[in-house]
């Protein structure tokens, strides 16, 4: 099964930039082009002549040295493609590879990543640049959404599944989703607390949902029977949902609304009220004239 | 008598005879619980690191076998290279210690973590072998690799289980699979009704002979030997032999 992020079939691949250049834009596109600039070079007689000629041409900084990296000539950054490069050959072990990726579509900077990681952020620019150029499409949730939930199959190895599920979170989740991986549980006893296990418990639940509707299975009885456990479990914490509550929110509403709250949220709750009984008066004052001058010019 | 419970004394007076039997033991059972003030047996201690398991006795025939051929790749790469130049190089040491092909094609594409159809074309370009290899063989050699690195991860699986003391440690390289993750790890193989089960744990004896890999159940309970024979090779089986290729027989 090929993956978008997997380096598959390079040789007669035609090698896309951009995502608005067409929608088969991967994110190592840089590594899949220094592999067929090598190829290239390597085929011909003389490979370091035909790395110069490939020089000359390539506008992009990091693919040139990554090339000269590869032709065992002089990289300015040499040391942060090693970095990138062991990052990838040892993702089965370590995992980083993934953490990085994960944070990168939560919408971490590569100084908060390298913070996390225990790197400095050059490296984490270098890994992203080479194996994960995703950050100025990150607004395009729509292809986002395509690269964090790649089809597997069942011959995936187990780290590839850990990559998907990792950055499955961090798109759905963002990075307070993300976050709950990294802190530490907040009881005192060391074990999780019960607000984050039904917290992680529900956003599990969701993200099944999400699956079904990724996989395209279709409706079947399994969805009722499923609705009336949620209904029954729902009930006895108390949780009430009300039609109203079900309406698919508008996204530019809803955008919106998260924008006021945003604002609001920059004042104490008591400067919040008084705003609030302050735009009612004016309000109504307001409305008051209005309804006067309407008056006299009828009059 | 009145360690009987009323429905239990009215089971034995009126009820069947395995009904009577059930009850009489659950009674002493109850008794001797009572008297003891024990209700459990202290769990049995696992040994951390014991012997090699049994070996289980039968083999899978060849029919239900699977056609993925681990011997081909070796288990882990050892190279610190990072650049292809120095990879190349390293490929070429390999190649004039008398390594085969598909090795080389395994080593080069572990190594660079470019995509294997590039390996391919790129020993070829650096003279490194002579002919293209077989889309067959490459095919072969990619599903060595990933019976080695699913095999890894079930290792990392088994070593927690044991660690949290739910198996016995052993000190063969045993691995632990779901159902699923077998059929991955063995794509095709067809295992008999009583062998079926779902969770397994496996041991690779790469020193037997042939190279083997024995199936047990979850409990340790040896169930089949999955052998790898040579003559199934994949890079020889199918394929015409040196000698009939030399000296063609022709059949009018």
């Amino acid at each position: 099964m090929k993956l978008l992020t997997d380096s598959a079939n390079v040789p007669d691949e035609v090698i896309i930039r951009n995502l608005s250049d067409g929608p088969d834009y991967r994110p190592d596109w840089r590594f899949r082009t220094v592999q067929k600039y090598l190829l290239q070079a390597r085929s011909t007689d003389s490979f370091q002549d035909s790395i110069d000629a490939i020089l000359e041409q390539e506008p992009d900084q990091l693919v040139r040295q990554l090339l000269l990296f590869h032709a065992d000539r002089r990289s300015e950054i040499a040391d942060r493609i090693e970095y990138a490069l062991r990052c990838v050959r040892n993702e089965a072990e370590t995992r980083i590879a993934a953490f990085i990726k994960a944070m990168i579509i939560a919408g971490r900077s590569s100084q908060q990543i390298a913070k996390t990681i225990g790197t400095n952020s050059k490296n984490i620019s270098a890994f992203e640049k080479i194996f994960f150029d995703v950050r100025r499409y990150r607004d395009n949730r729509t292809w986002i959404n395509a690269i964090c939930s790649p089809r597997l199959d069942r011959t995936t190895p187990a780290s590839r599944h850990w990559e998907k599920r990792l950055m499955s979170i961090a798109f759905n989740r963002g990075w307070p989703g993300l976050h709950d991986f990294f802190s530490k549980p907040s009881s005192k006893i060391g074990h999780l607390d019960l607000d984050r296990l039904i917290r992680g418990l529900v956003a599990r639940a969701a993200d099944f949902v999400n699956e079904l509707e990724m996989e395209g299975i279709p409706p079947s009885d399994r969805d009722l029977q499923m609705l009336v456990a949620a209904v029954r479990a729902m009930k006895s914490p108390g949780i009430a949902t009300s039609l109203g509550d079900l309406a698919y929110p508008d996204p530019e509403q809803e955008a919106k609304l998260q924008g006021i709250q945003k604002l609001a949220s920059a004042y104490p709750v008591g400067t919040r009220r008084r705003l609030a009984e302050a735009f009612r008066i004016i309000g109504f004052a307001l409305e008051r004239q209005a309804k006067q001058k309407s008056d006299q010019s009828s009059a | 008598m009145h360690a009987f419970l009323p429905e239990e004394a009215a089971a034995l007076l009126f009820g069947r005879v395995e009904t009577a039997k059930r009850i009489t033991k659950a009674v002493s059972l109850r008794q001797r619980m009572m008297e003891t003030g024990s209700y459990s047996l202290p769990v049995p201690q696992r040994q951390r690191s014991g012997p090699p398991p049994m070996r289980p006795v039968r083999a899978l025939s060849r029919l239900n076998r699977s056609t993925v051929f681990p011997p081909l790749v070796v288990p882990k790469i050892e190279c610190s290279e990072l650049s292809l130049t120095k990879i190349i190089n390293f490929v070429r040491q390999r190649r004039a210690a008398g390594a085969p092909s598909h090795c080389l094609l395994d080593l080069l594409s572990i190594t660079s973590g470019f995509s294997v159809a590039t390996c391919a074309e790129l020993l070829v370009a650096e003279k490194i072998i002579e002919e293209p290899l077989d889309p067959i063989d490459i095919a072969a050699t990619c599903a060595a690799r990933l019976f080695w690195t699913l095999y890894a991860e079930g290792r990392a699986l088994y070593s927690e289980m044991v660690a949290e003391g739910n198996v016995p440690g052993a000190t063969s390289d045993l691995a632990f699979f779901d159902r699923r993750g077998l059929e991955a790890l063995l794509p095709g193989v067809i295992l008999p009704d009583h062998c079926r089960r779902r969770e397994f744990i496996t041991n690779y004896l790469a020193e037997s002979d042939p190279p083997c890999v024995d199936l047990y159940s979850a409990s340790g309970l040896p169930l089949v030997r999955h052998p790898f024979i040579s003559t199934l090779n994949p890079l020889l089986f199918g394929h015409p032999s040196k000698s009939e290729i030399k000296s063609p027989q022709l059949t009018l």
